[in-house]
């Protein structure tokens, strides 16, 4: 008799308890997204990229002056102005707007030949600069100015690694 | 009093002992089945999907969803950037990930966008876009919104992604999403 009550008692407790876990019926789902670290398109790790070619040696109709990267799933454009009137285009101009389908690489080409193109005359060496910005459809890279640095007709080449952007390291130039 | 009520309420008084000792008893034994497959986020009872245009959004091998560049294996996003994934002013037309309730009843959803330990952005540099019925919730880092949803009905997500003004730094944050029963 005594355990045919213990039996009855012990389901009734098993039913309470599952009606209990059936009325909790929270979800919680929680998932981390990672890989936001902020780095400048000069470090190759980030959606859009830019490769210095430096050293720029001043005298020359064609410079491989930067190679860009799209790393990002749609097609890109960037604008580039060539801050000093020192440096332009092939074509003379001092700004160019470049296409880069998706995934893709260009190369960009500078001329440094003209009767101003010359270095500081105290270290063979002057800091240019240049503007960048890139668009595509959902991907908006603001202004950024990078310095690079070209050398004298003569005076050895220069470093074009650069970087005007106000928290990173300074650059290591010649 | 008769003897069997006495031991009746003598049993009532003392519920928890007795029953772990009804549960120790070797002459009662009680089997019940659980089953609970672990499914991934486009088959659980919340489904996750991602929009299949951005390699920004997937499912990871593990079946979780993920919004990284490391899903492009890349470690970073470019500073002084903005980027939207999907339509902010209409996510239903294109967006990064849809939430949907395969449950059989409707559910109350809390989403939120927590920053991780790491973060060193400001609550507006990771946003999401919720496009319901209603219209379009928008949350901050930090935030949150409950969004009611019923069975069967999906809702559209997407995401900004803004490092204006920061030129290093990271913006990891976790999303996460509480459902209840209505």
């Amino acid at each position: 008799m005594s355990r045919k009550i213990v039996f009855i008692i012990s389901v009734l407790i098993l039913i309470i308890s599952t009606s209990s876990v059936i009325a909790y019926s929270d979800t919680l789902l929680e998932r981390p997204q990672f890989g936001y670290d902020i780095n400048d398109a000069t470090t190759g790790d980030t959606l859009f990229t830019i490769d210095e070619q430096g050293p720029y040696p001043s005298g020359t109709e064609n410079i491989n002056f930067l190679s860009l990267k799209n790393q990002y799933d749609e097609p890109i454009s960037i604008t580039i102005t060539l801050s000093n009137d020192n440096w332009e285009y092939n074509d003379g101009s001092q700004t160019k707007t470049i296409p880069i389908s998706t995934y893709a690489e260009e190369n960009i080409m500078i001329d440094t030949t003209g009767p101003t193109r010359t270095c500081s005359e105290t270290d063979n060496r002057r800091t240019y600069s240049y503007t960048y910005s890139v668009t595509s459809n959902s991907l908006t890279i603001y202004e950024t100015t990078n310095d690079v640095q070209i050398c004298a007709p003569g005076g050895g080449n220069g470093n074009g690694n650069g970087n005007s952007n106000p928290n990173q390291p300074p650059s290591n130039n010649v | 009093m008769d003897k069997e009520l006495v031991f009746i309420v003598f049993l009532l008084l003392i519920i928890p002992a007795s029953l772990f000792a009804a549960f120790a008893s070797p002459s009662i034994e009680l089997t019940r089945q659980s089953q609970i497959d672990v499914a991934t986020d486009t088959e659980g009872i919340i489904e996750l999907k991602p929009n299949n245009q951005y390699d920004i959004v997937q499912i990871e091998n593990s079946g979780l969803l993920s919004i990284s560049p490391d899903n492009m294996g890349l470690n970073s996003i470019n500073a002084n950037m903005e980027l939207f994934i999907g339509d902010i002013n209409n996510p239903q037309s294109d967006y990064a990930f849809t939430i949907t309730n395969l449950a059989s009843e409707p559910i109350s959803t809390e989403i939120s966008i927590e920053p991780d330990s790491s973060y060193t952005g400001q609550n507006n540099n990771i946003k999401y876009y919720i496009e319901t019925n209603t219209g379009v919730e928008q949350i901050n880092t930090g935030e949150s919104v409950v969004i009611p949803i019923q069975s069967g009905e999906r809702i559209y997500v997407s995401v900004s992604i803004n490092s204006t003004d920061l030129y290093s730094g990271n913006l990891d944050t976790t999303m996460k999403i509480i459902g209840e029963r209505l």
